[in-house]
């Protein structure tokens, strides 16, 4: 048992280090992007204003369009985003674009922000890997899976879970490891068992598709009721001007407590046949399956929506548990920390791999040597990127062509240049000047972001802009930790070999290779 | 020298044999398992594909570790391919549901 | 928050000294309690917290910002056990306990 946790851990390890680090950042998407647009600096306006100042944007710039959604603005993203899409092809799902447009919600014209991915970069990559395709959700999907397994296995494989629940030990070599790997895994146990879970039936349509297809003959048919999406009927073919949205608006305020909606999607706008939902805002209920009211053209509540079972009930609310949108702060936070937490328990599992297979009289193996060089690539050079990624947003010129996707080849750089260093310095410089260098970029940017905007740090406390003072307090944080990683690790690699192995005062625990 | 090479292979084709069986093998078993689940429960059509989604994936968990860990390989493997292929041919058998 | 949040680091720290590691260490009134009970207070704690919880942010997010608080409670524990044992089984229950009636107060308790 204790082989199979290691081996699922170590040949997904890397991947998992990354989809964790993405996904801590995405509980931030809104701030990050934010941050990322600091030319977005709008006045707020009630969310029915967001939306007829948006149709009128649509209407002029994409009156064609097969349905428009709009995603309304809120406490954490005060503008509105929105999408035009044209129809899917026939059998698949509508997908949600990568690309919007970001309009001030008082006069919805667009604003003119940089191009940038924003903090949504971070949402996509957690499951998408930056891979074409549904290629990254499959190894996501794989990865998720092994971690399920490595985690129920690593409980199998602790005996002496209980026993040894409280037991840190600091200065030990492996066995701190061992220790820190346990505490960062058992301890916020549950939290890793319900993420790693609902992180798979977030896709579980993907990943295990055959259960629609032995009870559907269309499967979308099921996913329409799985996912509450809004169904936009065929066209009609003559034009007819769009629904007024105020009472539409009124009328879902009458059903959801007095809340607005949270996005509106209006199908096929400007035929006779058009279909205004309303879906509420994924903020107040913990389910992600959103209750929609849809609307025929003449303002009349139309096609009952599914109403969901144990099964279809359950399923939404793993998903909501898993992006945490309904979290108010407060819990948010706590979200962070321990998905932080989930981060820390795959990078001490993928230092124990290797720290627990040192023999201490002879040299390390070839592969050995390649996974620690890997491990510090990945678990510091990944790190580097991202800082790199927010000190692009800043320096890049703003009219440059392929703005975002040059952001995205900043951090792709950034990594490579770090995950170069282990390969070419020495084994005991490697960690440090990784560190070093994470602490260096993150500490760039607040600099970059004061020397370049007029939302510095000093400026956004002054005027109570928490999303951007938390932003760039937090660059600063991670810079200190960097930085505190740096100097534990020079001093570590300075000691000699025997003075680390007296430390050791109980025998090593055997670890199966 | 012979025997190394010969019982190296063996060990190597038994390992490789238990990552198919449990990675391969778990995958199909708890598909098929959970799909005929999905397809006989007699609830409504959308709950029960739902529950049949929802539990595949502790299924495979389940599977895959009772694959890498049991004394037996080849009990085990008969076990997850046989069953894996039983519901296939039920659902085959079954059609979709009506 | 807060009185969930201690109260659950109080369950966590009579369990801590219920363990065999701690069984000698220095400890405040926690001390006094024999190890045999500490399972059982350390449950009554913890659905202490949970009441807390519940109460403060209404049923699906109270239940699970609970699992959430004792996760982080245990870790802090941990890490501050493994570096000032012997303060912390003796000052923590009593800090704790001064937290949670605060914390409670702030309430309107």
């Amino acid at each position: 048992m204790a082989s199979i946790h290691g081996w699922f851990g170590l040949c997904t390890g890397w991947i998992l280090f990354v989809m964790f680090a993405t996904g801590t950042a995405a509980f931030f998407r809104y701030e990050i992007s934010q941050w990322m647009m600091p030319e977005a600096n709008v006045a707020p306006a009630s969310r029915l204003q967001a939306a007829e100042t948006a149709v009128r944007y649509l209407s002029r710039t994409a009156p064609h369009a097969d349905s428009w959604t709009i995603l309304l603005p809120d406490d954490r993203l005060p503008f509105t985003r929105v999408f035009a899409q044209a129809a899917p092809k026939p059998g698949q799902m509508r997908m949600m674009s990568h690309e919007d447009v970001v309009l001030d919600p008082v006069s919805g014209e667009a604003i003119p922000v940089r191009a940038t991915r924003g903090g949504d970069f971070f949402y996509w990559a957690h499951f998408e890997l930056q891979l074409p395709n549904l290629w990254g959700r499959w190894v996501a999907g794989l990865c998720a899976m092994a971690l399920l397994g490595a985690l129920v296995s690593g409980v199998i494989t602790h005996k002496r879970l209980f026993s040894d629940f409280f037991t840190l030990r600091w200065s030990k070599g492996q066995r701190s490891w061992l220790d820190a790997h346990i505490v960062t895994s058992v301890l916020a146990l549950p939290f890793h068992v319900v993420i790693t879970y609902s992180g798979l039936v977030t896709l579980m349509t993907l990943y295990m598709p055959f259960a629609m297809s032995a009870n559907y003959v269309q499967p979308t048919n099921f996913m329409e009721r799985l996912y509450a999406r809004a169904v936009i009927g065929p066209a009609s073919g003559r034009a007819a001007p769009l629904p007024p949205l105020a009472p539409l608006f009124a009328q879902a305020a009458a059903r959801w407590e007095g809340h607005a909606p949270g996005r509106v999607v209006i199908g096929r706008p400007g035929d006779e046949a058009a279909t205004v939902t309303l879906a509420r805002s994924d903020r107040e209920l913990v389910t992600a399956r959103i209750p929609l009211l849809r609307f025929t053209r003449d303002g009349r509540i139309t096609g009952t929506d599914y109403p969901p079972g144990a099964g279809t009930s359950s399923a939404g609310v793993l998903r909501g548990i898993h992006m945490g949108r309904f979290a108010n702060p407060v819990l948010r936070w706590m979200y962070i920390g321990l998905s932080i937490v989930g981060t820390a328990m795959v990078a001490t599992g993928m230092l124990l791999w290797v720290v627990a297979r040192r023999r201490p009289k002879s040299a390390p193996t070839r592969s050995q040597r390649l996974a620690e060089r890997v491990n510090v690539a990945v678990i510091g050079g990944f790190p580097s990127g991202v800082a790199a990624l927010f000190l692009a947003n800043r320096l890049l010129p703003i009219e440059m062509p392929s703005r975002a996707a040059a952001e995205l080849w900043m951090l792709a750089a950034a990594w490579a240049s770090a995950a170069a260093v282990p390969f070419t310095v020495p084994a005991k410089r490697a960690w440090p000047t990784v560190w070093a260098a994470a602490a260096f970029l993150y500490a760039a940017v607040p600099i970059a972001n004061a020397l370049t905007t007029d939302r510095g740090l000093v400026a956004s406390l002054a005027a109570g802009d928490w999303a951007f003072a938390g932003f760039d307090a937090t660059m600063i944080l991670i810079a200190a930790c960097a930085a505190t990683g740096a100097r534990l690790t020079a001093k570590i690699g300075a000691k000699p070999a025997p003075q680390r192995r007296a430390a050791r005062t109980r025998p090593e625990p055997a670890v199966d290779a | 020298m012979f025997d190394a090479i010969v019982s190296n292979r063996f060990r190597v084709a038994s390992i490789a044999a238990r990552i198919l069986t449990a990675c391969v093998g778990g995958y199909a078993a708890a598909a098929a398992l959970t799909t005929l689940l999905a397809r006989a429960l007699p609830i409504d059509r959308t709950e029960a594909t739902s529950w049949g989604l929802l539990l595949s994936f502790p299924a495979y968990a389940a599977l895959a570790l009772w694959a890498f860990a049991a004394a037996r390989p080849g009990r085990v493997a008969a076990i997850i391919w046989v069953s894996a292929a039983a519901s296939a041919v039920a659902l085959y058998l079954l059609g979709i549901r009506p | 928050m807060l009185e969930a949040a201690s109260l659950a680091f109080l369950a966590l720290h009579s369990c801590a000294r219920g363990s065999r590691h701690y069984k000698d260490s220095p400890a405040s009134f926690v001390g006094t309690i024999h190890r045999r009970y500490t399972p059982a207070i350390a449950a009554v704690l913890l659905v202490a917290s949970f009441a807390c919880t519940v109460s403060d942010y209404g049923g699906a997010q109270g239940a699970i910002a609970w699992f959430g608080i004792v996760s982080l409670a245990a870790i802090a524990l941990v890490v501050a056990l493994s570096w000032q044992p012997d303060a912390v089984m003796r000052y923590a229950g009593p800090a704790a306990t001064l937290v949670t009636f605060v914390g409670l107060a702030t309430l309107g308790w």
